[in-house]
């Protein structure tokens, strides 16, 4: 550990926060002293203020975590609320979420601008985080995920952050399309768009299987196909 | 020779102000027009044009893009129009530059981004805190005191360095906050002396903040006029710039609120570091807050009655 590390723990990790209050943490002589002078009282309001503003602050396009995943956090609201009252006194809903957030490897694996490099953008590291805990259920994470990448790529169109692989490129922007409905989230040409597509148009854009062997495989002929790819190309879905 | 800005030559009152995205006051997106800065900030500085020499804006970023600095020009050239030939002394002040950080930290980016700034607008000078605005790529929501300890002390030379020789207008290292609930301390080392061993070994200029100053010194237990001692230990001699941002006492805390009220304590201390800094020429009121036709909130307009009765006083001086 380093001194800057040491303080990350100190601001991010509940647990390494506490062994440091407990005088458990096992530090060098030189952190030790450094750390000696430390006021107790303005950690642990920083610390809640750094934890509680990666959950509320705001980005352009997708807002905030707790605008992003409002249904997750709800559903992990109405979980948890037993144990958040046997917490300390002080402590409230919102921090025991960001607190266990900013603990997880997931968080440590976000990195903000100016230094994110195509690291994992926030909305990445919280959806890995709930989908590990299991936060409320799987297709409304990755719904909420999903709106929060394509809505932050209309206003973004060249992000600093990695986009996930799910995400596909079109000649207006991105796309993807989530198995639940199927439905289509969009950033096309500085619109965010999304809604229920048929399973045939889920299918033709799905890129891995040829436009023809689709059809047939739905059972459309040549002038249903060429109606559907026109409406894709339309929207500037497909080339 | 350290580099000192060019302007002002005398020493002025000037505003900065820090304007953020998708917020009043600051820059937001037109669907026509594009990004504009809002009607309250154009209202307030053309309302006080004569009041203030310069003109600071806060460096914020305007999305998760990468980093590109024609993505703020029309933000910034809509500012700038809009004020016209008012305040013709313009500067930055950065958050992001991460002058405190232990850890390796790349700025080349920022720094080039900045460099491109300063060439469109003509910044007369790039101000930031001595201080942390995020560590290990996590954001901060109020930038922490550097480390004040040995290997802290030798980081912060070597940033200030690097950033000085990068940027194409000069630097001022500003002294950090404190504020309560915000900032804590790391370090034995006395934060003046922190901070004046910095700008000496890293040949810089420096911004004094009024209410940081006093918010170490509160931090440290001390009331009264016992907030002002320990002058003599802060770099006076390279002092270009007085900050003057809203702060309050609240029961046992001191708060830097950013919100234009000023502390009697902030105005002494005014007239202290001007009697005693003798190449200061920039006395900025920070972050006041206004109303939709450019109005002080009226506890900030007796604040500031105050300080342009204290600038008259500096042009007949």
């Amino acid at each position: 550990m380093s001194l800057d590390s040491t303080l990350h723990a100190l601001l991010f990790h509940r647990s390494r926060r506490e062994a440091f209050l407990r005088g458990e943490l096992d530090l060098p002589a030189d952190e030790a002293q450094a750390l000696s002078v430390v006021d107790v009282d303005q950690l642990e309001q920083a610390s809640r203020l750094a934890c509680e503003g990666i959950l509320t602050r705001s980005h352009r396009g997708s807002g905030s975590l707790l605008d992003a995943f409002a249904r997750t956090i709800a559903a992990w609201r109405s979980l948890e609320h037993d144990a958040i009252i046997a917490r300390a006194q002080h402590a409230t809903p919102l921090f025991e979420l960001a607190a266990a957030f900013t603990e997880s490897r997931h968080f440590g694996g976000y990195s903000a601008l100016p230094t994110c490099a195509g690291g994992a953008s926030l909305e990445e590291a919280f959806f890995r985080f709930a989908d590990e805990t299991a936060i409320g259920d799987a297709p409304t994470r990755l719904a909420e995920y999903a709106a929060a990448i394509l809505r932050a790529l209309v206003v973004t169109p060249k992000p600093s952050f990695r986009i996930p692989d799910f995400v596909h490129r079109a000649p207006g922007g991105y796309f993807a399309v989530l198995d639940a409905g199927p439905t289509l989230v969009a950033a096309l040409d500085g619109r965010f768009v999304t809604g229920p597509i048929t399973p045939f148009l889920a299918a033709l854009l799905d890129a891995r299987e040829a436009p023809d062997r689709v059809a047939a495989r739905f059972g459309v002929d040549a002038r249903g196909l060429e109606t559907a790819s026109g409406e894709l190309r339309r929207l500037r879905l497909v080339e | 020779m350290t580099l000192l800005p060019p302007s002002p030559s005398r020493l002025e009152l000037g505003i900065g102000l820090d304007l953020r995205w998708g917020k009043e006051p600051g820059f937001w997106h037109d669907p026509v027009r594009g990004d504009v800065v809002s009607a309250d900030v154009v209202a307030f500085l053309d309302r006080h044009a004569a009041d203030f020499g310069h003109l600071f804006v806060s460096w914020q970023p305007r999305d998760r893009a990468e980093l590109d600095a024609r993505d703020y020009f029309p933000a910034y050239d809509a500012l700038f129009t809009d004020v016209g030939a008012s305040y013709p002394i313009r500067a930055l002040h950065h958050t992001a530059l991460n002058l405190g950080a232990l850890e390796p930290y790349d700025r080349a980016e920022i720094l080039e981004m900045t460099n491109a700034l300063i060439a469109r607008y003509g910044f007369a000078w790039v101000n930031e805190d001595l201080g942390l605005w995020s560590i290990h790529g996590k954001p901060l929501p109020y930038p922490l005191p550097p480390y004040l300890c040995e290997p802290g002390l030798r980081a912060a030379i070597r940033n200030v360095c690097e950033v000085r020789a990068a940027l194409r207008a000069p630097l001022l290292v500003e002294f950090p906050g404190f504020s309560d609930g915000m900032a804590f301390v790391i370090g034995r080392l006395h934060a003046y002396d922190f901070f004046r061993v910095v700008a000496e070994e890293a040949d810089t200029a420096v911004t004094l903040d009024t209410g940081h100053l006093l918010s170490y010194q509160w931090l440290r237990g001390r009331r009264g006029k016992d907030l002002l001692d320990e002058l003599d230990r802060l770099p006076l001699e390279r002092c270009f710039e007085i900050h003057l941002s809203g702060c309050e006492i609240a029961g046992d805390r001191f708060l830097d609120l950013h919100h234009g009220v000023l502390l009697d304590a902030q105005l002494e201390l005014l007239d202290r570091l001007l009697a005693l800094c003798p190449k200061v020429r920039a006395v900025t009121y920070e972050d006041p807050v206004f109303d939709a036709a450019g109005m002080l909130a009226p506890a900030a307009a007796r604040s500031f009655e105050c300080l342009r009765r204290a600038s008259r006083r500096w042009g007949q001086a």
